[in-house]
């Protein structure tokens, strides 16, 4: 997206001055921005709706500067005042007019249980409320393929006068939170948003200001606001694929305190001890995201012997040198070292979050690869842990299996690459690799993983397709569609659910609308061994021809040769896409001895 | 022009984004004055001010003179 200089200007303004009015009048300046225009409309368009019982309009200022700050440019549309229901419940609603990417339903419990005041909750209650959003979220459904988020409830607050039992409305609260979630867990299209965990971490006695409640209706004051639209933001990001996939961390007072070249082994601080928790405290941090399945990489000026000894040997570094996907230790700049990372990782430069205790470093960093995210990490490292997990950008709406084994899959990638390093020839490597695929009919617990990949997938992806869950899940419904899952291993390990086929059936023709394979397994030759495979089964069901369409992006350059190099002929082109066909019946398959295949 | 004065024409530059505080500035004066930004402009005004606006008295402050007014009478 290429941001006029109009709008880079006035983004600035709120990182020098992120106080409450400067939002408000700097998203008021972005809103009359004339959006329509091309430079700007090649940013990733995304539709908010917001609907709630209370008053919300400076919480848009906060979200418009989010998306934009994050890649999209947002268009917004408030519900009036408390008509929550009109419309979602009216299918001619402005709301589905609209046509949402997401939809915030946010409320307070009076608006569904009037006469509820400070006591308890019952179970009466709590099904009622259920019962409400229920409805809400069904008509919903219907009317949309959006996503719904709904929030959940924020008790308020008064002394406790029975002593002995003085949570109980507290208690009954958070049962209506714990059912809220467990109700809709299993549902795809709805997700809750934790705002009682929010606003029990920003204080519950400091979520609204009686002034504007009295006067406007608001229940979430101005010191509230902004911590609602980072988690809101979470969703977005989410929603819209600008999840960042890597952590990319210094090592001196970043890591540990000091010099580790200055102070050697036994002077760095990490550990139960004065500053040395600190550190601890944020590498503690840094693991909780590892385990999520963030990629972490180091970008370090030292001596590698030095810094490795440290990552190696030193009693109290919890991240040790496996949790890495890539290690750039030497005396090159800190952009280079960006730069050979996400080459070395296989992914984009707006897929990295930079943190380094330099300021410098971090304006070089800033002002040379605008797409790498740097942290405006505080000077004192008490604080680190703290703005590491005020992040949102690594949220994702769910995570997977793939996700929590994915860091041990980068240190098995190193032992592949020594192995490269080894082999004769790129085939020779290839077939000691003894690698295993397994190509069939996607499984309904694969759906997550699935969704993950086809948002996620930029570079082997033939028309990337970004579709919804619940889109995926009418595909797998229909007759005239089959999704395959590829999962891949070889001797090293096993890559995990790594590539999508979806064929449309058109007999006597069969058209490939998605081709996605994860980097990981890039290179390989295993996307012809899967085209081999699809030919196999078109010409088991006597189908004529392959149809399969290349539809040019930023990024998957990588595969635009793709189905000419297998031996596809080009059909026909428009400016926007090219269109291939292999005529099946005669085609001779030529199994890649190299594969064990299973179906 | 006094202390006070200044600090009030700093928060309207912040608030409406202007160069120059005209002296008749009011929500018919000013397109962007309107409710949302009223409440933006009481807020700044107590923060830039280390004051507390009451109420009641947000209402009372329908122009940028009335607002020094206001505050004239706080002693401020």
């Amino acid at each position: 997206m290429i941001i006029p200089d109009a709008v880079k200007t006035l983004l600035e303004e709120v990182v020098t001055d992120p106080s409450f009015a400067r939002y408000q009048s700097v998203g008021r300046a972005l809103a009359k921005f004339d959006w329509s225009t091309a430079a700007i409309a090649s940013g990733q368009q995304v539709r908010l709706a917001l609907e709630s019982s209370f008053t919300l309009d400076h919480l848009i200022p906060y979200l418009r500067i989010g998306c934009l700050q994050a890649g999209l440019v947002p268009t917004f549309q408030t519900g009036e005042f408390n008509q929550y229901r009109q419309a979602i419940l009216q299918p001619d609603s402005a709301l589905y007019a609209f046509q949402p990417d997401l939809l915030f339903l946010l409320l307070e419990l009076e608006s569904l249980l009037p006469a509820i005041g400070f006591q308890p909750l019952t179970q009466a209650d709590i099904d009622h409320v259920l019962h409400q959003l229920t409805l809400l979220a069904e008509a919903y459904a219907h009317g949309s393929a959006g996503l719904l988020v709904i929030g959940d409830f924020i008790a308020s607050q008064h002394f406790p006068y029975a002593l002995h039992a003085p949570q109980a409305a507290e208690q009954s609260y958070a049962q209506l939170n714990l059912a809220l979630a467990k109700h809709f867990q299993d549902n795809q299209r709805v997700l809750v948003a934790g705002l009682s965990r929010l606003a029990n971490y920003h204080g519950v006695s400091r979520v609204s200001n009686p002034k504007l409640r009295l006067l406007a209706s608001m229940a979430w004051g101005e010191t509230f606001l902004p911590q609602v639209s980072r988690l809101l933001l979470a969703y977005i990001k989410a929603a819209q694929g600008k999840t960042r996939k890597c952590l990319v961390l210094d090592l001196d007072n970043t890591l540990w305190g000091g010099v580790i070249g200055e102070d050697g082994l036994a002077g760095i601080q990490l550990g139960p001890e004065g500053m040395g928790k600190a550190f601890y405290a944020f590498q503690a941090s840094v693991l909780a995201l590892y385990q999520q399945g963030v990629i972490l990489a180091i970008n370090s000026k030292n001596n590698y012997a030095d810094a490795i000894e440290a990552i190696r040997q030193h009693p109290h570094m919890l991240l040790r040198e496996a949790c890495f996907g890539s290690l750039q230790i030497n005396w090159d700049d800190k952009a280079t070292n960006l730069l050979r990372i996400a080459e070395e990782l296989n992914i984009g430069l707006d897929s990295l979050v930079f943190v380094d205790d330099s300021p410098p470093e971090r304006l070089l960093i800033r002002q040379t690869l605008p797409e790498v995210l740097v942290v405006d990490l505080p000077a004192d490292p008490v604080h680190y842990a703290a703005a590491l997990e005020a992040l949102n950008d690594f949220a994702q709406l769910y995570v997977t299996d793939e996700d929590r084994e994915r860091g041990k899959m980068y240190a098995a990638q190193r032992a592949r690459h020594a192995l490269e390093i080894q082999s004769a020839s790129l085939d020779d490597y290839l077939d000691s690799l003894k690698m295993k695929l397994i190509l069939r009919p996607i499984q309904p617990a694969e759906v997550d993983r699935v969704h993950q990949l086809i948002q996620r997938t930029n570079q082997f992806n033939l028309t990337t397709r970004r579709y919804t869950r619940a889109e995926i899940e009418r595909m797998m419904a229909a007759p005239d569609y089959e999704l395959l899952t590829l999962r891949a291993s070889d001797i090293f390990g096993d890559y995990g659910l790594t590539g999508t086929l979806i064929v449309k059936k058109k007999p006597p023709q069969w058209e490939i609308d998605s081709y996605l394979l994860s980097c990981r397994i890039m290179g390989r030759t295993i996307e012809l061994e899967v085209l081999n495979q699809l030919v196999l089964d078109a010409q088991a069901a006597g189908v004529s021809s392959i149809i399969g369409d290349y539809i040019p992006t930023s990024k998957n350059k990588p595969v635009a040769g793709l189905y000419n190099a297998y031996g596809f002929r080009p059909k026909d082109s428009k400016a926007d896409m090219t269109r291939w066909e292999l005529p099946v019946g005669d085609f001779k398959v030529a199994p890649l001895s190299r594969f064990e295949v299973q179906r | 022009m006094s202390p006070l004065e200044l600090a009030v024409q700093d928060v309207f530059k912040k608030v409406f984004r202007l160069e120059a505080v005209p002296e008749d500035a009011s929500p018919m004066t000013l397109d962007d004055w309107d409710s949302i930004n009223h409440l933006v402009l009481m807020l700044e005004l107590e923060s830039a001010l280390g004051i507390s606006i009451d109420t009641e008295a947000y209402a009372e402050m329908v122009s940028y003179r009335a607002i020094l007014e206001a505050l004239h009478r706080r002693g401020l």
